[in-house]
Formats: C-alpha cells, sequence, structure tokens
C-alpha cells in the first residue's frame, strides 16, 4: 500500500469515527436510559425525599412538619450521638486495617501456592462460606460470648485459662474490643478473590526480575505486589468505608448498643430514631450525615490513594 | 449472555407476570381475615411427627361461626410472629391492606395510635356480646384491670386482650432441696436462699439486663408496685387502680414523681441483688439454658417458658412462685404488699385498623364477640398451652400447672420503664441502668440522668397530648 | 569440591526453606480456612438438634439426630423455594441487562457528562438503606406495584445494577481497545460489538457478579413482608421466620430452613464455583 492510499484509509476511519461519535453518543444515553430511569423512580426520587424530610419533624405517616436545620443541630450536640460517632471511627480504623491485611495475605498465600487444582480448593473454601447468611453468624457469636455458658469461657476453662475469662459483650470496657473481634478470622471470600485476580494480573517478567535481583518476600510485597493492586485496595477501601458506616445489624442482634452506650454507632440510632420512636425526620438527617460522610471519604481515597493502573475507555 | 438468553428472560418474565396475574375471582360471600398470631390453625390439624403441636381450635371456632352465619368466611392470614413487625405495620397502614383483625402487643398500639392507625374499640366494648347470655357490657367479661392495662395514654382501647400470659419465679427444686431452702417469702429470706445457693455452687437467680429483653421491665414494674401500694393514689387521678402513662407524665411534670429517695434505696435493692445474678449480666445471657441445665437455681420468666421446660426435660423437678416481698426493715417506705405481673401480652390480642368501613367492623366485631365467648376462650387457652385466658368465666380452664402465676395477691399498680413515658425514654433510662448496674456509673449519676430522662419524656409527651392537662 | 559441596549446603537449605514455607503457606491458610468454615458447618449442625440438645450440647454433634427439623421446616419453607428462585433470577436476569448496557456505555464511550453520571450512580451506593424504605415504599403504592413481584423486581433491579456498573464498568475500561477499534472499522454497530466481543470476554465476570447479586438478595426479608401481603407470592425468608415466636425461637427448624434456603445456592455454587472463582480472579476489579 503506497503513502496516499495509506493516508486516504487513515482519513476515512478518522472521517467514520467521527460520525460514529456523534451516533455513538446517541447510542450511550440508549443503553443508560433503562438504568436512569429504574434509578430516578426506585433511588434517586426516594433519596431526595428522604433529604427533604431530614428538615421536619416525621413520624413517618403523618404530615410532616418544616423544622428548618433542628435535626442537624440535635444531631451535633446529643450526647449519644457523640458517642456513637467515637464508637464509629474506632470501628471504621480497624474494619480498615482488617480489609488491608487480612485477605491481602490470604490473597498472597493462595497465589504462592503451586498446583492450579490445590489452589481451586483453597478458593473455594473462602467462597463457601459466603452462603452463611449474616444473621446466623451474628447468632454464633452471640453464643460464643455468652459469659457463662458461652463457647469462649468453656474453652477458657478447660484449658486452665479461668482468669482469662471476661464477660465480653456485658463489660462496657470492653464490649466494643469483643465486637471487633467478632467474625474472627475476619476474612470475606469476595475481598479475597478480588485480591487474588489483582495479583495473578501482574505480568510475569517483573516477577522474573526480582527473582534475580535477589528481592525477599517482604520486599517483593511492598516494592511489587502492593503498589500493583492498589486498583483493588482502592475498591476494597471504598467498600469497607460504605459497609462500616451504614452498618448496624451486629449491634442490632448483639447488644442494641450497650451496655451503656458502648458499642452504639450512628446508624443503629438512625434505625431506632426512624423506625422505633416514631421519630423518621430526625432518623433521616442521620442518614443525610452518613451519606455526606461516605462520599466524602470515597472522594478522598480516590485522590489520595495512588493506583498506577488507571482505566483507558475511548 | 447471548441474546437468545436475554429473549429467554423476557420469556420467563413474561410467563412469571402472567402467573402471577392471575388470581381467583372474588367469591360472593364476605370474608373477614384475621391474623391470630400464635392461635393461627396449622395446616395439619392432627398431631404429626414433623409437627406435634397442632393448632387447629380457632378454624374449629370459625367453622361453628361460619355455619351460623352462612355469608360469612373466616380466613386466617399468617404474618411472622416477632421479626419485622414494625415494618410490615408501616406498611399495611400505608397501603390500607391490613387484615381485618391483627395481632399487636399493646404497647404497639401506645406507640402509633396518634397516626389513626386503629379502631378505637371503646365504644364497642360498651356494647352487650349477644352471644352470651345475660351479657350487658361486653367489657364486663374481662378479667378486672386487664382493659385498664391496654387501654392507651389517650384514654381510648385499641386492642382487645382476650388473653394473656403470667409473669413468676421458676425453681429448681432439687437446688433448693439440697441447700434446704424453701421458697422464700420475705426479701431477707430470699436473700438468705441466694447466698446458701451460692455458696453451694450454682448461680442464684438466672436474670439479664443485656440488649432487647424484658426482665429489668418486669423486676421495676413488681418491686416498684409493691413499694409504692400504699402510696399510688396521689398519681392516680381517674382512680382505676393503676398508674398509666397521662398520669406518670402529669405528676413528673409537676415534681410529684418519682420519688428520688425511694428509687434510690429500691435501685440500691437491685443492685445488691445482682450479686446473686450471673456473670455478665448486661450482655446476652442464655437464661433458660443456664437453667434448664442445672447451673442456675432461679429465674423470672414468663408462663410461655413452662412448655419450653417441659421439652427441655430437666433432671430435676421444676416450680413457680411469686417474687417475694420488700419489708420495712429493708425499705421503710415499703408496703409490704406482693405484687405480680400478669400481663397482657398473650397471642389473643385482637387490633381493627383504623380505616376500616363502620359497616365492616361491625361484622368483625360480632365475630370477635363470638370467638370471645368463654368456651371458646378456654378452647384457645388449651390449645396453645401458655396463654391464660382474660375473660372471668373461662378462667377455670387455666391448667393447674399455671396456678403459679395467678397466685391470690395484687397485681402491679404501675408499669416497668418500658410502658410508662416512651421509646426513647425507656431505651435512655435502660442503657444508663446498664452502666450503674455494671458498676460503671454511681447510684447518684444514674438516678441524676434518669430523673432528666424522665423530665424531658414527661415534656415530650406532654407536648404532643395538650389534653391531658385537662 | 568445596565449591560442590557449598552448592550443594545451599540447596539443602533452600529445600529447608521451602519446605518450612510451605508448612507455613498451608497451615495459615487451612487454620484461617477451617475457622471461616465453622458457620457453615454450625449451621448444619444445629439443624439437627432439638431444643434439649440445642440448649445443652450446642457446639458437638449429639445423636439422634433430628431430621424432623428438616421435615418441619420444608412444611413451611418448601412451598416458597419457587418464589425466592422466581425473584430471585428474573432480578438477576433484569440486572445484567441493565447493568451491562451502563456499564458498557460508561466504559467505551465518550459523552459529556459521563463521568458524572458514573459518580451520581455510585454515589447511590452510600445511601443508606433505611433512609429509603419508607419513600421507596410509597413509590410502590403509587405505581401500583402492591402484592407482586413487580414491587420486589423493581427496586431489587434499580438496587443490584449500581454494584454491577460499578465493577464491569472498571472491567469493560481495562479490555484492550484495538478489539473494539477493529470492529467499528468493519462496520459493527456498538449493540453488536457489546453483545459479540465484550461479553464473551466478560462472561465469567457476569456469571459471579450474578451469584453475587443472587446472594445479595436471596436473604431480603423485610422489603418483601412489607410489600408482599399474598402467601403465595412470599419468598422463602418470611417462612423462615415462622419459628421465630413472640418469647422464643424453634432453633432447630429454623437452622434446617437456612439450610434449605441455602440448597439453591449450594447447587449453583457447586455448578458455578469455577466460573464464580474465574470471573473474581479473572482481572481487573478495581478502582
Amino acid at each position: 500500500m503506497d503513502l496516499p492510499t495509506k493516508r486516504l484509509a487513515r482519513y476515512q476511519t478518522s472521517q467514520k469515527s467521527l460520525w460514529q461519535r456523534a451516533a455513538s453518543r446517541k447510542t450511550a444515553y440508549l443503553f443508560l436510559l433503562p438504568t436512569m430511569l429504574l434509578l430516578l423512580t426506585f433511588n434517586y426520587y426516594p433519596a431526595l425525599s428522604a433529604i427533604y424530610h431530614s428538615f421536619t419533624m416525621w413520624n413517618g405517616f403523618t404530615e410532616p412538619t418544616f423544622i428548618g436545620i433542628e435535626n442537624y443541630v440535635e444531631i451535633f450536640t446529643d450526647p449519644v450521638m457523640k458517642k456513637a460517632s467515637s464508637n464509629l471511627i474506632v470501628l471504621a480504623l480497624w474494619r480498615m486495617l482488617i480489609t488491608l491485611t487480612v485477605p491481602v495475605l490470604v490473597a498472597e498465600l493462595i497465589f504462592s501456592v503451586k498446583g492450579k487444582l490445590l489452589q481451586h480448593w483453597y478458593r473455594l473454601l473462602f467462597v463457601i462460606p459466603l452462603i452463611v447468611p449474616r444473621l446466623v453468624t451474628y447468632l454464633l457469636w452471640q453464643f460464643i460470648y455468652e459469659p457463662n455458658v458461652g463457647l469462649l469461657n468453656s474453652f477458657l476453662a478447660s484449658v486452665g485459662l479461668e482468669s482469662w475469662q471476661q464477660t465480653w459483650l456485658g463489660d462496657p470496657k470492653i464490649a466494643l474490643y469483643a465486637f471487633m473481634f467478632m467474625g474472627f478470622p475476619w476474612v470475606d471470600g469476595v475481598a479475597v478473590l478480588i485480591y487474588l485476580a489483582g495479583l495473578q494480573a501482574i505480568p510475569r517478567d517483573i516477577y522474573d526480575a526480582a527473582l534475580i535481583d535477589g528481592t525477599n518476600v517482604v520486599n517483593r510485597f511492598f516494592r511489587i505486589d502492593l503498589p500493583l493492586i492498589m486498583g483493588q485496595v482502592k475498591l476494597m477501601v471504598i467498600l469497607a468505608i460504605i459497609g462500616v458506616l451504614q452498618g448496624f445489624e451486629g449491634q442490632l442482634v448483639l447488644t442494641d448498643g450497650g451496655p451503656g452506650y458502648a458499642t452504639t454507632v450512628p446508624g443503629l440510632e438512625m434505625y431506632k430514631q426512624a423506625m422505633e420512636y416514631n421519630r423518621m425526620g430526625f432518623g433521616s438527617a442521620v442518614g443525610v450525615v452518613l451519606f455526606t460522610i461516605i462520599l466524602t471519604l470515597t472522594l478522598i481515597n480516590n485522590k489520595y490513594l495512588k493506583s498506577d493502573v488507571e482505566y483507558s475507555g475511548t | 449472555m447471548r441474546f437468545s438468553q436475554v429473549s429467554l428472560y423476557l420469556y420467563l418474565v413474561l410467563a412469571l407476570v402472567l402467573a402471577s396475574s392471575m388470581t381467583v375471582a372474588a367469591a360472593s360471600t364476605i370474608t373477614i381475615k384475621m391474623d391470630a398470631q400464635a392461635h393461627t390453625p396449622t395446616d395439619n390439624a392432627e398431631p404429626t411427627k414433623e409437627n406435634p403441636n397442632p393448632i387447629r381450635a380457632i378454624r374449629d371456632i370459625a367453622d361453628e361461626y361460619e355455619a351460623l352465619h352462612p355469608d360469612v368466611n373466616i380466613e386466617f392470614i399468617k404474618v411472622p410472629e416477632a421479626q419485622g413487625r414494625e415494618s410490615w405495620l408501616q406498611a399495611r397502614m400505608m397501603a390500607k391492606d391490613a387484615p381485618d383483625v391483627f395481632w399487636l402487643n399493646f404497647d404497639m398500639t401506645w406507640n402509633n395510635y396518634q397516626k389513626g392507625w386503629f379502631k378505637d374499640l371503646t365504644p364497642y366494648l360498651k356494647r352487650p356480646n349477644p352471644y352470651v347470655e345475660g351479657n350487658e357490657r361486653w367489657e364486663d367479661m374481662f378479667v378486672e384491670g386487664i382493659l385498664d392495662a391496654v387501654r392507651a395514654p389517650d384514654g381510648r382501647i385499641y386492642d382487645i386482650a382476650a388473653d394473656g400470659v403470667g409473669v413468676g419465679v421458676y425453681y429448681n427444686k432439687s437446688i433448693f432441696a439440697e441447700v434446704g431452702a424453701k421458697t422464700p417469702n420475705t426479701w431477707s429470706e430470699f436473700t438468705d436462699v441466694q447466698k446458701r445457693i451460692q455458696e453451694a455452687g450454682y448461680t442464684p437467680f438466672v436474670i439479664q439486663a443485656g440488649p432487647n429483653n424484658v426482665y429489668m421491665h418486669w423486676v421495676d414494674g413488681i418491686v416498684q408496685s409493691q413499694l409504692i401500694y400504699d402510696t399510688f393514689h396521689q398519681w392516680d387521678r381517674d382512680d382505676n387502680g393503676f398508674v398509666d402513662i397521662p398520669e406518670v407524665c402529669l405528676a413528673v411534670d409537676e415534681g410529684a414523681y418519682p420519688d428520688v429517695e425511694l428509687m434510690k434505696e429500691m435501685w440500691q435493692l437491685i443492685k445488691d441483688w445482682s450479686q446473686y445474678w450471673p456473670r455478665g449480666f448486661t450482655s446476652d445471657i442464655d437464661v433458660l439454658q443456664t437453667f434448664a441445665a442445672g447451673q442456675g437455681a432461679m429465674m423470672l420468666e414468663g408462663s410461655w417458658a413452662l412448655e419450653m421446660i417441659k421439652g427441655l426435660e430437666p433432671d430435676f423437678e421444676v416450680g413457680v412462685f411469686q417474687l417475694p416481698v420488700v419489708t420495712k426493715d429493708l425499705i421503710s417506705e415499703a408496703s409490704e404488699v406482693p405484687s405480680r405481673i400478669y400481663g397482657p401480652w398473650g397471642p389473643g390480642q385482637w387490633i381493627i385498623p383504623g380505616y376500616l368501613p363502620d359497616d365492616r367492623t361491625e361484622m368483625v366485631i360480632d365475630w370477635l364477640m363470638f370467638l370471645a365467648k368463654p368456651e371458646n376462650i378456654a378452647r384457645l387457652a388449651n390449645d396453645h398451652g401458655g396463654a391464660i385466658p382474660n375473660i372471668t368465666a373461662a378462667a377455670d380452664a387455666v391448667s393447674p400447672e399455671l396456678s403459679g402465676f395467678m397466685e391470690d395477691i395484687p397485681t402491679q399498680v404501675i408499669q416497668g420503664f418500658t410502658s410508662v413515658i416512651d421509646n426513647t425514654f425507656a431505651d435512655r433510662y435502660y442503657s444508663t441502668m446498664q452502666l450503674y448496674l455494671s458498676g460503671t456509673i454511681s447510684l447518684d449519676q444514674f438516678i441524676e440522668q434518669s430523673v432528666r430522662y424522665y423530665k424531658e419524656g414527661a415534656r415530650r409527651m406532654l407536648r404532643q397530648n395538650p389534653d391531658w392537662r385537662k | 569440591m568445596l565449591q560442590l559441596m557449598k552448592a550443594s549446603a545451599g540447596n539443602r537449605s533452600v529445600q529447608r526453606q521451602e519446605r518450612v514455607a510451605g508448612v507455613f503457606v498451608h497451615g495459615t491458610l487451612l487454620f484461617v480456612g477451617i475457622c471461616s468454615f465453622v458457620p457453615f458447618v454450625m449451621m448444619i449442625l444445629l439443624s439437627f438438634k432439638d431444643m434439649r440438645q440445642f440448649q445443652l450440647e450446642r457446639w458437638i454433634l449429639s445423636f439422634p439426630l433430628h431430621w424432623e427439623n428438616y421435615a418441619r421446616a420444608w412444611s413451611e419453607v418448601g412451598r416458597y423455594l419457587f418464589n425466592s428462585v422466581a425473584i430471585g433470577l428474573v432480578t438477576v436476569a433484569g440486572v445484567c441487562l441493565f447493568g451491562t448496557l451502563s456499564a458498557y456505555a460508561l466504559a467505551r464511550f465518550k459523552f459529556p457528562g459521563r463521568e458524572l453520571l458514573y459518580f451520581a450512580i455510585i454515589a447511590l451506593l452510600m445511601v443508606p438503606g433505611i433512609l429509603t424504605l419508607v419513600p421507596t415504599f410509597v413509590v410502590i403504592l403509587k405505581l401500583g406495584l402492591m402484592n407482586s413481584w413487580w414491587g420486589l423486581w423493581g427496586p431489587y433491579i434499580a438496587g443490584g445494577q449500581i454494584m454491577y456498573i460499578f465493577i464491569m464498568r472498571s472491567f469493560f475500561a481495562s479490555l484492550p481497545e484495538a478489539l473494539f477499534e477493529s470492529a467499528r472499522i468493519d462496520g459493527a454497530t456498538e449493540l453488536h460489538i457489546m453483545t459479540h466481543i465484550a461479553l464473551p470476554l466478560s462472561k465469567s465476570m457476569v456469571g459471579t457478579l450474578a451469584v453475587l447479586n443472587l446472594l445479595n438478595n436471596w436473604n431480603e426479608f423485610v422489603w418483601p413482608l412489607m410489600v408482599v401481603t399474598d402467601p403465595q407470592l412470599m419468598p422463602i425468608t418470611v417462612g423462615l421466620y415462622s419459628f421465630n415466636h413472640q418469647f422464643y425461637t424453634e432453633y432447630g427448624p429454623l437452622f434446617a430452613g437456612y439450610v434449605i434456603a441455602s440448597i439453591p445456592l449450594i447447587v449453583l455454587f457447586s455448578f458455578a464455583s469455577n466460573l464464580f472463582v474465574r470471573g473474581l480472579t479473572s482481572g481487573a476489579i478495581k478502582m
């Protein structure tokens, strides 16, 4: 092919893509239409309605009364909310720590296993527990922590460690830590697989180069693996933030926020105010604040946690 | 996903939609739908291996009613008893598609009547029950005081409590024999027994102040009722023998309630008692397990637990007595009159949605009057096992096993903290009490804070109900 | 000779190191794996207990096994099993269909407002569910979707596609542009490119997200209880909670019910486990 013809072909494709871009815009909106219709109906409208109600006194049924920012003022002055927030910060930091360590470690270990079949079985081992409903897990932990006939204290007694026995969730001083320990060994199968995927996507030659350099395992992890799975880390951090800030199920089943306010979190207060105290307006305000915090943290996460590989779109 | 697969899914959607839209055409008769909680008939009328305890009495009664009224059809709807009731109720009231009669605990009607969700049943209770010969007013058939116990703060009754449950102290007869104790009558004897039991290596009293339970509510209700039995009339403005929510709120507002000194003495007594409670009682203690395993000598439980204990086949005999009386040598203001809880928390609580048209309400009421015939209520109680009829003439049907819950002593004159102001108060009060009982804060701090909660709560309630002041 | 000895000693120490490392790797994996497997085993164990065994022999396998728990559970939940399957499958189909279209558009088209739209969708992940419970119910009422599966499918699909789009967009974006360019030059429509080029490459990813979506909605209880009143249309969770009574819980039948309810999931996992595992490990789920 001589040069002019090549040029012509390039010109033609660029023409075509120009035309296509106009058409593709239309196609794009068309593709997004069903999603947006569904979201407008079932998500955006209710969310906006909730934002409106956060400025009202509302029992969830009769006409709301507009009260301005009174609910928000209460959130930032209520001592229970203050305690709930400090608990949440502890829980969030802990969750972050877990998300960034345990599944990564497990993924690294599975990655280092030689033999496809064995790897497969290990992956399956971490996937099956996903089937167990969360409520069952909470119940089991309740049975474990029971101070008198529970598994943990019975076990400590049977190995002669009576002095280690605690009342776990019953002691306001340690209840939050007991709550944090719940879910040991804190392996989320999905997280493991996502990290594992990141590791498997690392090109072989980088490893080979590292091997020749004589890099040890720890070095390799921090210099090669971690930077290259930063995209996965960012994703898991966001999901963890969302999970921990919105979460209250565990407290609802196990402690109801107690003893005292030792384990309460803003999410639980939101639930109780809205569903039990007839204060849907106040509950909505707590929800809006939580949403704003999650959004801010997500933006920060995106800005400051650098991932090397950016996605590329047309 | 290929397109053929997509279209396959679409066909599936279509098929399911068609299937779901083909509902049965309406019958010519009128159907009354009822959610009868634990009285709801089971699929099998006879005992089977899977379900050895079939429930059928209410279906039989409904059949008899249908025979009398061929144009009426009674249908029983199953709704989960415990989980998600709040959300269920909210949805049904918004959609106006609740069963014509449904179950709720009476305190849930107190928390929601302001929204117009429930039919005021007070006028219907004033009418004669045509199915009971000689009855002039339906309300006369009920055990004394029970309708006042379910009366909402606005003075109306939204809940017909046809059966209830008792509360008592279950005790392990073997442990009692081992330490040579008899059932105590006074608090001092009670303490003495517990001390001996503790020395013998058992947990004397299995109870908990953990999340989501009613034990402390009961303790508060019983002990307080004992202490104020001589003096509660000063707060009982309508003289019905019971200090109800508006009365508590007004008294709190005037500074007449609570009696701070008495409250201190009472909680000191309970704190002293708590040394005989299981370790870690501010978390979820497995009360029944600890008791049934023979590790605990006593527990405060509802009459419903009797069937469960039997199911656990304990290797000891179980008896029931009422919480002993606090004497003047312990608290000088004590009335020395014992008190017991007999509560309308039974499965037979009937509530009619507020939006139901009057003519339909009439039909529902007629069915409920038939159902409330003493012999019918007795049949329901026999079927269920743990429920105690609230209809006087059916009281003979109480099985002798339940007699410990029906001892001839006054029932409580004030409810525990859960049912004296509102949920917000109950929750704050409970949390502070947990901190006190677990030794985190002092008695003075606890009393000071809870008096503040009382005042805040009363003010909240009085603002919402300005007519209470009249 | 000396060198040779050194080399073999080195080999031996490498071997020993490897053996130690192997023990560490397998030991840790087995310990952690078995620990996280305990809830699954306990669910099954508890499902065979009667009240007495549950109270007094909770953590051990105790005999006799009470198979009648399963009969009892089946009599309560069996009739709802098909409903749950139907509700779940249609939801998954809807999520995959609409989610794929949107994720593809957001990943492979350039158009004004793309980033904003993407972020507006993702922001919905951060809205607490309690906040929108009542307003969403109002929508269901206004649209007349009460007491039908539409009232479940609508919000389930709308909500489920958010996570799907979140993950699928980055997956689609990671596919090499060259694949698409050549097809475009051949004059293929975007729909054709999506279904014939992008989707075949994402099969296991789609399957994975489908399974995760199914898992998510399977145990949903409050929403169906609000929307559906006809017992014939209820999902399996509503049947399960008939073992939770006002004052006590029948744990044996309840756990048997949980096991029965998870059988469709177990079947799905055993068929799709390879796909599932491959899907999540096929790369590029990230931000």
